[in-house]
């Protein structure tokens, strides 16, 4: 969108897909609305357009492809221009009292294991940021405990994520965020789709 | 020469993959370590907290299905006394022995280099199958998840005839992954989940310790292998892994 031009974005909360729906249109829009390509995010009512973002899925042609790249390869624009962060916020970044945010969401797990080996080293200085119940199969899954702190919207996520020094995630909504602020993060690679990799200093993949 | 005696520290998967090598032993007492062999570098290094995965309420879990094996002649508490066959020697078993399946590990810590585990079934029951209202048996648990994306895409052929056993925990989660809802049977202990599995059609799991109770059982399963340790795989007629 951005190297189109950018303009108005309309989400469509209609599509009979359950993973965006109104409840996600309100999580992601107070992001949106504040990246200065975005002139403004509305819900989409059968508006006329003139880029459908949807068709680009057809671009995609195995599971391994950049999500992001899919974008780009369709509308005919370098993918040299991923290698520069995308987002930005105009708040306070918001300093959490420990400096590593931790997110694992329920689907794209893959490396269990690594997590649980090195945990010892980065969970006395983490807090876990997404929906409860992720908290709650955190905690469980890895047999430990770990600070919660439960945000609102994506752009609560970000400015999370600006306020700190790393973010150790999956392949979730946190990690895109985090990847498009350019803030440093360690992935949990999920080997089946492993579609959000990114060339960023200080970041690194498992 | 007396009994033969063996002491095992957890966990419980690993327990019922040892089995096989005892019952090729000939059999006799399992003492179970329900401290979790939390003085023994081989077991609390993997975890690298120190912290340990068997205790009094792992041990309450599994002693009534291993009680109904015809090897084991009792199932107690380790109470420090010497043993025969110390079975968390299979932590110290090199991978490059072969033994990179559980119970290989568990059958090369104790029988001489090249000797073969078996793969047939090792579990029996003397109690009647539970047979529950659907055919297919579903447990996910939090550790070696790494294909959710075919559950994903199977779900809609296994589902409707699944229910899920497990941790409550785990079936909250499993509904949530996968935007769906099952059915959920709360058992009580390792035999009940194995008479359940026993009155079923097929398990569909990733490696947990209900799939291995289904391996030592010989159900039919469909397996959720996680690449990065795929240590639970047998060649079984009526065995599927994605």
């Amino acid at each position: 969108m951005k190297e189109l031009g950018g303009g108005i974005l309309y989400l469509n909360t209609n599509s009979g897909r359950s993973e965006f729906n109104s409840f996600a249109y309100d999580t992601i829009r107070p992001l949106l609305v504040e990246q200065n390509y975005i002139s403004d995010v509305r819900a989409w009512n059968g508006e006329p357009i003139d880029f459908d973002l949807d068709s680009a899925r057809t671009t995609a042609t195995d599971a391994k492809t950049n999500l992001a790249a899919i974008y780009l390869r369709h509308f005919g624009i370098d993918e040299n221009v991923l290698d520069l962060p995308w987002l930005t916020t105009r708040g306070e970044p918001i300093k959490l009292h420990k400096e590593i945010i931790i997110n694992r969401t329920a689907r794209r797990q893959a490396k269990y294991q690594m997590l649980e080996v090195t945990k010892w080293h980065w969970l006395p200085r983490s807090i876990f940021i997404g929906l409860p119940i992720e908290h709650e199969w955190f905690e469980h899954t890895f047999d430990c405990k770990i600070e919660y702190f439960p945000t609102r919207d994506a752009l609560e996520i970000a400015l999370v994520l600006k306020g700190a020094a790393k973010l150790i995630a999956n392949q979730s909504l946190v990690m895109s965020i985090a990847i498009g602020l350019g803030v440093p993060f360690m992935q949990e690679v999920y080997d089946l789709a492993p579609n959000c990799q990114f060339r960023r200093q200080g970041s690194g993949y498992f | 020469m007396g009994e033969r005696t063996f002491k095992h520290s957890g966990a419980l998967g690993d327990i019922i993959y040892s089995l096989p090598t005892i019952k090729a032993l000939g059999g006799g007492i399992l003492y179970l370590d329900i401290e979790g062999g939390k003085d023994e570098p081989a077991i609390t290094g993997e975890r690298g907290d120190g912290r340990i995965r068997f205790d009094r309420r792992g041990y309450d879990t599994i002693r009534p299905l291993l009680l109904e094996q015809p090897y084991l002649r009792d199932v107690a508490i380790w109470e420090h006394q010497p043993v025969d066959h110390d079975l968390n020697d299979m932590r110290k078993v090199p991978a490059s022995r072969g033994a990179f399946r559980i119970l290989d590990a568990f059958y090369a810590s104790q029988f001489p280099p090249g000797s073969v585990a078996p793969d047939g079934p090792w579990l029996t029951l003397k109690s009647q199958p539970i047979k529950l209202p659907k055919p297919i048996i579903v447990n996910r648990t939090g550790r070696y998840q790494q294909k959710d994306a075919r559950w994903e895409m199977n779900k809609s052929h296994w589902l409707p005839n699944g229910i899920f056993i497990g941790l409550e925990i785990e079936h909250r989660m499993f509904q949530h992954t996968f935007d769906c809802k099952i059915g959920f049977y709360k058992t009580n202990d390792a035999l009940e989940i194995a008479r359940v599995l026993l009155g079923a059609k097929m398990l569909i799991a990733n490696q947990s310790f209900v799939m291995a109770i289904a391996i030592g059982l010989g159900i039919p399963f469909i397996q959720e292998t996680y690449e990065s340790m795929a240590d639970c795989v047998f060649k079984r007629p009526n065995a599927q892994y994605f």
